[in-house]
């Protein structure tokens, strides 16, 4: 049946949005499926033009047979189109999400994979095996991994991008506040007390000192200097 | 001399002692007999703007009586401390309202003048406006006008204050108690900037949502600020150009478009719902509406109802009706 790999693309994808809440991986991106239905709908335009061609104006009129035919096929074609960018749609949105929920750091959200790898050899390599795992397994941010792998090459530019967009965006605003800053609740307190869950290295804070994050230690520190740290997941909240 | 005696505002306060009383702590260091402080936080800006400003301030204060000035951190202090979490949201949005409204009545009967909307404008400080227009933002499906006047003058004071405090802060002579105010103020800068940042975030998520009615829609754009035009122009060819790479290139050249209209009505250009329904809350008398089943209902002043966007938008724009 005509939309029958439509209808599956659509479902699946919004079966990954139903549960957006514990925020899952970005599904990956249903390449084949795609390319089916894409492949699909081009047949149905053939279809339709030859068709159209062979029997000409006069047929169309009459034929009843035809114009049912040419009209499911259109829009067969038409609802493939809709599934298609519905699909993409929804993924963008995804991704939107989280460019946002990673404070906007790109390089970040692309590398995740690389530095959770780095942190579970390191915590392997530890003797306190168990406790590093835990920390890996509790990092929020485990499961974004992969993100890069999961998008398409269009979609990479996509958020490319959208990164240089919005870093134009908000450059109007950077002297006085930055705009990617986590907006889940108000500030209620000035400082914030954080622990540090995943080596920083030297961190130059907005007041100029100097602060070598190793793991374990504990600070307190001005929140809006370390917002960006604690979304990051190098620091947590205690 | 206690920190609540100095305030010479607070015996006159009455009907709305029950925020103000602990407010007054707070409003201490801007308003209250701490002159001092005030004048060396001011003197750390351009001396000559900040003593004229600083008078005008003052004066402003006197002629309001219990009203809140409109310097930024005095507002601030009330959230910072009286209420704890969340109390400048309740404050400057709506969950406050009986006690705002109801103190900005009094004054209006006594007056025996029914002020108009301008007027009570005037009284809001900015920041409470911002917090005003965040949550009307945030309740409408509709773009709001770009408030860039508020905006502007918002970040000035943003600024000024964070140059205030850094020079305060670095100054040895500033003594534990100014310490604690400074924070106050900090804390309250911190909170401003959470409001800015959700404001701004709040269009940027509807603009990018109907990005390209936005571009479409003349009418819509002048709601928009420069950059926010230039972001939903640039948003919506972003986004083409992602479809267009992704899948539409692949399939037949009449399904390529981007503004089909499908047969059954739905056009792929995404507007607005004006249908979604809004929390008002009515500051004046709005008439009557006729709702969708042919029933009218009557929207008197200081009730509070829930209906669809479209039918009381009018009221919204003219800030007859406020969004809860």
């Amino acid at each position: 049946m005509y939309g029958d790999l439509a209808l599956q693309l659509v479902t699946a994808s919004h079966r990954s949005t139903l549960s957006t809440t514990p925020q899952l991986p970005l599904p990956k991106y249903a390449l084949p499926l795609i390319l089916a239905i894409a492949l699909e709908t081009r047949q149905l335009g053939t279809s339709i033009t030859s068709a159209a061609e062979t029997h000409g104006q006069v047929s169309l009129s009459q034929d009843r047979a035809l114009v049912c035919n040419l009209t499911v096929q259109h829009l067969a074609a038409r609802r493939n189109k809709r599934c298609l960018l519905a699909y993409l749609a929804t993924r963008v949105g995804g991704i939107k999400e989280r460019w946002w929920d990673a404070g906007g750091g790109l390089a970040y959200l692309l590398s995740s994979n690389n530095s959770n790898n780095t942190l579970q050899s390191n915590s392997t390599s530890n003797s306190n095996t168990a406790g590093g795992n835990s920390n890996a397994a509790a990092n929020p941010e485990s499961d974004s991994q992969d993100l890069r792998s999961n998008l398409s090459p269009q979609e990479l530019d996509f958020l490319r991008g959208y990164n240089t967009l919005l870093l134009d965006y908000k450059s109007d605003f950077l002297d006085v506040l930055d705009l990617t800053a986590s907006i889940d609740r108000p500030p209620g307190e000035l400082m914030v007390d954080v622990r540090v869950i995943r080596d920083a290295g030297e961190v130059v804070l907005d007041g100029g000192e100097r602060i070598d994050f190793r793991k374990g230690e504990r600070f307190r520190l001005a929140r809006s200097g370390v917002e960006r740290l604690i979304v990051q997941g190098f620091l947590e909240e205690v | 001399m206690s920190f609540f005696d100095d305030d010479p505002l607070s015996p006159e306060q009455g009907p709305s002692s029950r925020a103000r009383a602990s407010a007054s702590l707070s409003r201490e260091p801007s308003v209250g007999g701490s002159s001092s402080f005030l004048d060396r936080l001011r003197s750390t800006v351009s001396p000559p703007a900040g003593q004229v400003g600083g008078q005008d301030q003052q004066g402003y204060v006197q002629r309001q009586g219990s009203r809140a000035s409109n310097s930024i951190y005095d507002d601030t202090s009330v959230s910072g401390y009286a209420g704890g979490e969340g109390s400048i949201f309740g404050r400057g949005g709506a969950l406050d309202l009986d006690d705002e409204y109801g103190t900005g009545n009094g004054v209006r009967d006594d007056a025996g003048t029914d002020l108009g909307l301008d007027d009570l404008d005037e009284e809001l400080d900015d920041v409470r406006k911002l917090g005003m227009i965040w949550v009307k933002e945030r309740g409408t499906p509709e773009l709001m006008p770009w408030e860039g006047d508020l905006m502007d003058s918002v970040f000035d004071k943003l600024e000024q204050q964070a140059k205030m405090v850094n020079t305060l802060r670095s100054d040895p002579q500033t003594s534990e108690e100014e310490h604690f105010k400074l924070m106050l103020v900090q804390t309250e800068v911190e909170r401003v900037k959470y409001l800015v940042r959700s404001y701004v975030r709040t269009r940027l998520h509807k603009i990018e949502k109907h990005s390209h009615f936005i571009t479409l829609t003349p009418s819509v754009r002048s709601l928009l600020s420069g950059a926010e035009l230039s972001h939903a122009q640039r948003y919506t060819e972003l986004l083409h150009t992602h479809f267009q790479h992704s899948v539409l290139d692949s399939l037949p050249e009449w399904l390529r478009g981007m503004d089909d209209t499908y047969g059954d009505g739905l056009s792929m250009i995404s507007k607005p719902n004006r249908n979604t329904p809004v929390l008002i809350y009515c500051r004046k008398d709005c008439g009557e509406i006729t709702l969708e089943g042919g029933e009218r209902a009557a929207l008197a002043r200081g009730t509070t109802h829930l209906v669809k966007y479209r039918l009381v938008a009018r009221w919204i724009q003219l800030g007859w009706a406020e969004v809860l």
